[in-house]
């Protein structure tokens, strides 16, 4: 008996590893930033109409929880990960080897909200002695940045032992803090701003103020991998090189962005919406999960089609928008020195997309 | 000078050993200081070999400290290897050349810790008075009332007292979310954490103290014409006293945990448990290390003051005779 299951398991074991080496398919890990939601569109896109298969790739998108997604790359949990460019460089800065391979959104939707009634016109005149609301894990440098930029001090800094603006945590839901105890909340503007408007908050009684307004433009979601995934010589054991297989995901990532982008309502439909559960509703009286994607998908078409890929480089870093963020990033104190030559590599997007990094005007 | 005792040759050989180990190490993090090369393989080597023969020394070492009457003398071999491991930690991370981002060496962790220490004493102010020591204070005191109220009415005792039971065996601290979702992200949220969490096992133990009382006891109270109140005066309360200050000792550390693990779902800008999830984020383990830190010696000096306390009130019991 006990011999006819040992067998029975060998034999379903060779099955199953001979199917999976006829299909012959890489098996990739990405690790997305956050839950599955709009914002990632392009990657769902990428997998369920079969972009990544036609590249030899067999993608998992993992979901975030409030774990940096650097940590979990580095870890090798995941080959690839999408995160933001202050995240990247500071990690980088510490040690981490990662680098930096495709720039997903060519703009920043970072944004702070606050009730009109609070009487804040002007962010860096009146943020002193006020309360803002932040995400933890790396989310919170375009507000430390801010705060910097305008000469305060925050609650975020530990050299500061009297700061002149208190940095408040919070499981992500803005409505856990907002407008009780913190008079200026982070909302992405693909997200959390309709969240707030669904709780009653909408543009007639709230101001946002858009980062990139105020001088704070530092890039976002961007497709980063590590050093060691690059070198692999024998990525998995599948005869391809790392370098390869960032190639190829890059290839079918922008090919599935592009399709995501221009067809709105069936990637809401198809693509997004069967795959995230509550993570994908609104809030209050926009709570619907459908509404919300569909307004979230139209507001990160517009952080995609932007830049560079206007001018048909999607996925590009442009090297000026890269240097302003490390500039803006060194003035303000958050990066010491300017990180290694390394923490770029165009080599991959070059493969995927045939064109030359140099040739950018 | 060393005391006569030590003078003998295989004490000598030890210290011997042990000075050749720790000057080792020394010399190659005092030579890798400033280097960014992973250490060779003869390096490597070496560092094994400074390791050994530190360890061998510290070994015959603290034999001679066998006997020694005075605890803090006695307490050498153990702070000797507290400094070796720290050492072995600076080599073999300075020798592999582990980015800063993942572990820091312990002189980074400990520079940090003195550039920081005015912010990170205003997070233990924080932590361990407002929500630590408050939720402590009331959860300990609600704990004893319940418990003596339960021992008193058997209808609370069969109603009641099994839930205690159940619920001081959970881990209330998964609670945390829901209550800082309820009461908001500001220190009295983690104080509730913390009363919650010390609470049922100071109800379990105080009744246990004061209803494991000696018959023969008991007995010799009914034939004084003790009344209730006498009863608990003199025989429950004393005989309950060892118990609660299990259950106080106990509480320290579950009240330290449960304030730092509240912090992580929302804090209000200050607080051990802020400053651990915040760098932690961002790679910087040199100040969450340096937070660990203060939140154990905190936890360190809080036992040890309930536990000089217990002796100086139960020093009667038999485990101090």
């Amino acid at each position: 008996m006990k011999k006819w299951s040992v067998f029975a398991a060998l034999v379903v074991f060779a099955l199953v590893s001979l199917a999976s080496a006829q299909q012959n398919l890489v098996k990739v890990n990405l690790q997305l930033k956050w839950f599955p939601q709009a914002q990632f569109a392009g990657f769902f896109v990428a997998k369920e109409r079969g972009f990544y298969r036609a590249q030899g790739l067999d993608v998992t998108l993992l979901p975030a929880g409030d774990q940096s997604p650097i940590q979990v790359v580095q870890s090798g949990a995941a080959d690839f990960g999408t995160t933001w460019i202050a995240d990247l460089l500071t990690a980088r800065e510490r040690g981490i080897p990662v680098v930096h391979i495709a720039q997903i959104f060519q703009r920043s939707g970072f944004t702070l909200v606050a009730l009109k009634s609070t009487g804040i016109r002007d962010l860096c005149r009146d943020l002193k002695g006020k309360s803002v609301g932040v995400w933890p894990s790396g989310n919170e440098y375009p507000a430390v940045a801010l705060f910097r930029k305008c000469g305060l001090t925050s609650s975020l800094d530990p050299r500061a032992t009297n700061p002149d603006v208190t940095a408040v945590t919070y499981p992500f839901d803005p409505a856990l803090v907002f407008p009780d105890k913190v008079q200026l909340v982070s909302a992405m503007i693909y997200n959390e701003v309709n969240q707030i408007a669904g709780l009653g908050y909408d543009e007639s009684k709230v101001d946002v103020f858009k980062l990139p307004d105020q001088g704070i433009n530092l890039l976002e979601d961007l497709i980063f991998t590590t050093e060691r995934v690059l070198n692999d010589r024998n990525f998995k054991g599948s005869g391809l090189t790392g370098r390869q297989v960032a190639a190829r995901l890059i290839r079918a990532t922008l090919q599935g962005w592009n399709w995501a982008v221009a067809n709105q309502a069936e990637t809401v439909e198809k693509y997004v919406l069967p795959f995230c559960g509550n993570t994908c509703k609104g809030s209050g009286t926009r709570a619907d999960a459908k509404g919300h994607q569909t307004w979230q998908m139209a507001e990160i078409a517009k952080l995609y089609n932007a830049g560079a890929t206007a001018k048909g480089w999607a996925g590009f870093l442009v090297p000026a928008d890269y240097q302003a963020s490390v500039r803006l990033l060194r003035e303000q104190g958050i990066l010491t020195r300017d990180p290694p030559a390394a923490t770029v590599d165009y080599g991959p997007w070059e493969m995927a997309t045939g064109k030359r990094a140099g040739d950018y005007r | 000078m060393l005391p006569p005792r030590l003078a003998r040759p295989s004490a000598l050989w030890g210290w011997a050993l042990l000075l050749v180990g720790f000057a080792l190490l020394l010399w190659f993090i005092a030579a890798w200081w400033h280097q960014l090369e992973p250490a060779s393989q003869g390096h490597k080597l070496l560092l094994v070999l400074g390791g050994l023969l530190a360890l061998l020394g510290l070994g015959r070492v603290a034999q001679q400290f066998a006997h020694t009457p005075n605890p803090l003398v006695g307490f050498t071999p153990a702070a000797l290897t507290l400094l070796l491991i720290l050492i072995l930690a600076e080599a073999w991370l300075r020798a592999y050349q582990v980015p800063p981002g993942l572990i820091p060496t312990p002189s980074r962790v400990l520079s940090t810790l003195l550039a920081v220490r005015d912010v990170l004493l205003r997070d233990a102010f924080q932590t361990v008075v407002l929500e630590a020591l408050i939720g402590y204070l009331i959860g300990c005191s609600l704990g004893v009332i319940t418990a003596l109220l339960v021992s008193r009415y058997v209808f609370l005792e069969r109603g009641l007292l099994p839930y205690a039971t159940i619920f001081s065996s959970i881990p209330i601290v998964a609670l945390a979310p829901v209550l800082v979702k309820m009461m908001g992200i500001d220190w009295p949220s983690k104080a509730a954490i913390v009363a919650i969490t010390v609470f049922f096992p100071m109800v379990v133990n105080t009744f246990r103290g004061l209803t494991e009382v000696s018959p023969l006891s008991l007995d010799l109270m009914r034939s004084y014409a003790a009344g209730e109140l006498q009863q608990y005066r003199w025989l429950r309360l004393p005989n309950a006293l060892p118990f609660i200050f299990n259950a106080l000792k106990l509480g320290t550390t579950l009240a330290m945990i449960g304030a730092i693990v509240g912090e992580f779902f929302g804090a209000n800008g200050q607080g051990l448990g802020f400053r651990i999830q915040i760098e932690a984020g961002r790679f910087g383990f040199d100040i969450v290390w340096s937070a660990i830190i203060v939140a154990s010696l905190v936890g360190i000096a809080w036992y040890n003051l309930v536990a000089w306390i217990e002796r100086r009130l139960t020093g009667w019991h038999v485990s101090y005779r």
